[in-house]
């Protein structure tokens, strides 16, 4: 075979390969008639194949002209695989976000507005704080809730122990958390909190949990340099100024505390139930010493913060309807339930947060999480996104950094924040 | 002398092999270089009906931000790694280039963080670098060298030059064998007749090893500039970002790709990329005309 003939079918056997490594497109109907559905989540699968694949062999047994197809991202990328799939006009009709995410897609136009298409019994099943909080904006539905992670604090009993305190002594209110790390820190050497304090802009949390709006109600001053904002700023620059949490404090996301706590360096941490899993798997020892509280609050201020996540239906679906279907399929109470017990989750249904397995725990570890758990997404509030919401969060994210290194005094950084956020809203 | 038709099947046969590189550099680097800087033009969103023409206002957002001219401060500052680079990886070329025993054996300590993951790698010093339990700290602390921990990646005065060497460390091995190819291609010949001639080792090294590496120089120069300019994962895993530590790839992260900050805007990530390209450009023109001039000139 000649030279020029061997590199043309070579060519040819590359180019072959090549296509075949593009993706079908998504077919509005199967060659049988059937209307296609495809549905995205976030690295479930494999994890719960169990789950997902008997519950869509019901839906489309019970649904005959619907066919299902779950498509599973892992979550490194996620949304950066997501927007490709828009990009290549073919993403998937039902689309698992985090409920933060939501105003980028609806500003970009890009998932369809609920209103009319979701079941007005269906959306009266939802824990009506969660699902305005999370998916109504401009007095319009754009997702549908799915489930919540509020936050608790685990704590490491042997560190305790250690210290000479029982776990009475662990702070219920953020006021005795200063004494609490001080006294872990003298007897033992290791830190009792772990504060996060710029990943996503963290001083948003830390006024909320007292109270203090980061905006105006119309969304175009900033409202967080009060008095109270700054006795609570001031309370966690403190705590890092004196040294009684880790000074890597100023730096560290959230896999930091976990990972001392999963090698027995702090006494608790804060974070969501279905992180257990990491230490219960990695360091069976601390999970065996672990025990479960709710997070220390404020006096006068129970509200929780929940993390959630929701399904919303994209603008290019083909079956508006079937897709909205299908996603309150997916989060009604007997599913979501069965989903949270599997995934140490919370169900943002309510029937299904009165299910007894909340209110009536079993007595272990486990138990006893799920039912701190769902104390606080009964009394949940969910984020949301202010205008230019990145930007605001830098500034936060810059105040707190400064205060915490010293270049400016709490006042100075709020001031500054304030003036900053002011020019930002005021674009 | 070949005849025009086999010329012609020679020429096939090259753009046929040819063809599937640059077919797939095409379609995945060439075209979407191409789209990002349409994109830095637009108020974009993937398949949004919203999209529209914006002009240069993304590059004016960009160069009004004080926040990008701190990150493009950062990355020229990371060009210090450089110099660092070129001469550690030298001078560990220099010591396993002879025969020596186990000469494979530290070729292939020196190589091992090349291979190993930047994640992994970040991490393990980010814990070897904590400034309350790391065991650097605990060293330096044992040893009376510092009273208490120092805080490498905690303070805006220590966390880029502590992450730089981090850099640099990952990189050695990679231009350390680059260094080791050159020095194995210097003539024998021309060593010998310098020492003949009466020069030193040093002088050797300065005037006839040097000049005719100086090529590798430049090469390694050139590509560890580029990665300097685009360092990323040290800097997202070590410090976040925070503490002066942010660089204009870091920035066009979080600007274009981190949606746990509630938005993104493609249109100034693209815009702050196409800046980019530009400063790697010009640059590395800039830097490969005046190290080739050095010697050509004599």
């Amino acid at each position: 075979m000649s030279a020029p003939r061997t590199a043309l079918l070579f060519l040819l056997a590359v180019s072959a390969g090549l296509f075949a490594c593009g993706e079908r497109g998504r077919r509005p109907m199967t060659p049988e008639g059937r209307k296609h559905v495809t549905f995205l989540t976030m690295q479930l699968r494999p994890t719960f194949d169990d789950y997902f694949l008997p519950l869509i062999e019901q839906y489309e047994r019970e649904n005959p002209d619907i066919d299902i197809d779950w498509i599973d991202y892992p979550w490194q990328n996620y949304e950066t695989k997501l927007m490709t799939a828009f990009l290549a006009r073919s993403a998937p009709d039902v689309i698992n976000l985090p409920s933060v995410s939501l105003p980028t897609y609806i500003r970009s136009g890009t998932i369809l507005p609920l209103d009319d298409i979701v079941d007005p019994e269906a959306r009266a099943s939802y824990v009506q704080s969660i699902l305005t909080d999370s998916g109504v904006y401009d007095g319009q539905l754009w997702a549908v809730p799915w489930y919540a992670a509020p936050e608790v604090a685990f704590v490491n009993t042997s560190i305790l122990k250690e210290a000479g305190l029982t776990i009475d002594d662990v702070p219920r209110d953020y006021a005795d958390v200063p004494a609490f790390c001080e006294t872990i820190l003298e007897k033992t050497g290791k830190y009792g909190f772990y504060p996060v304090y710029v990943e996503g802009g963290k001083l948003r949390v830390f006024l909320w949990e007292r109270g203090v709006s980061l905006v105006s109600e119309d969304g175009t001053r900033a409202a967080f340099n009060t008095p109270e904002g700054l006795a609570v700023f001031e309370f966690w620059v403190d705590l890092y100024r004196r040294e009684l949490v880790p000074r890597d404090a100023v730096t560290a996301t959230h896999r930091i505390p976990l990972d001392q706590y999963k090698t027995g360096n702090l006494a608790v941490l804060t974070t969501g139930p279905q992180l257990a899993r990491q230490f219960q798997s990695d360091t069976p020892e601390i999970y065996e010493a672990t025990e479960v509280l709710p997070l220390p609050r404020w006096k006068g201020h129970e509200e929780h913060l929940v993390s959630l996540f929701v399904f919303a239906v994209s603008a290019r679906t083909h079956h508006p309807e079937e897709s909205a279907r299908f996603a309150e399929f997916l989060t009604n109470a007997p599913n979501q339930l069965e989903f949270a017990k599997r995934t140490v989750t919370l169900p943002s249904v309510t029937t299904a947060l009165e299910d007894p397995f909340f209110t009536h725990p079993e007595d272990s570890l486990r138990g006893r999480m799920f039912a701190v758990a769902a104390q606080g997404t009964r009394k949940g509030q969910v984020f949301r996104p202010v205008r230019e919401n990145a930007e605001v969060l830098e500034v936060l994210a810059d105040a707190t950094e400064a205060a915490l290194l010293g270049n400016m005094t709490p006042k100075e950084a709020l001031d500054d924040a304030e003036e900053r956020v002011n020019e930002i809203l005021g674009r | 002398m070949k005849s025009s038709a086999g010329r012609d099947s020679q020429t096939l046969t090259a753009w046929a092999f040819l063809a599937p590189t640059v077919i797939v550099m095409g379609l995945f680097q060439f075209l979407p270089i191409l789209g990002a800087f349409a994109v830095s033009l637009w108020d974009y969103f993937p398949d949004s009906p919203n999209n529209r023409f914006v002009g240069l206002r993304n590059f004016s957002r960009v160069l009004h931000d004080p926040a990008f001219w701190e990150a493009l401060k950062n990355s020229v500052l990371y060009l210090l790694v450089v110099p660092a680079i070129v001469l550690l990886a030298l001078g560990l070329a220099l010591l396993v280039e002879p025969a020596i025993p186990f000469m494979n054996a530290f070729r292939a300590c020196y190589y091992v963080p090349v291979v190993t993951m930047m994640v992994v790698v970040a991490y393990a010093w980010t814990l070897i670098f904590n400034t309350d339990n790391g065991l650097l700290n605990q060293l330096l602390v044992r040893w009376g060298v510092a009273e208490r921990g120092v805080p490498w990646l905690t303070s805006e005065s220590t966390a880029l030059w502590t992450v730089m060497t981090v850099t640099v460390w990952k990189g050695l091995g990679y231009y350390m064998v680059m260094f080791i190819v050159a020095l194995k291609a210097v003539p024998k010949e021309l060593s010998e007749a310098s020492r003949i001639d009466g020069a030193g080792p040093l002088q050797g090294f300065l005037n006839v090893t040097i000049p005719m590496i100086w090529p590798t120089v430049t090469l390694t120069a050139v590509i560890s500039s580029i990665s300097a300019l685009q360092v990323f994962e040290e800097i997202y895993m070590m410090t976040n970002g925070r503490v002066g530590t942010t660089t204009l790839v870091y920035d066009i992260y979080t600007t274009g790709f981190d949606m746990s900050r509630g938005a993104i805007d493609f249109g100034q990530a693209c815009a702050m990329g196409v800046l980019l390209f530009a400063l790697i450009l010009g640059f590395t023109t800039v830097a490969v005309r005046r190290m080739q001039g050095v010697y050509s000139a004599n």
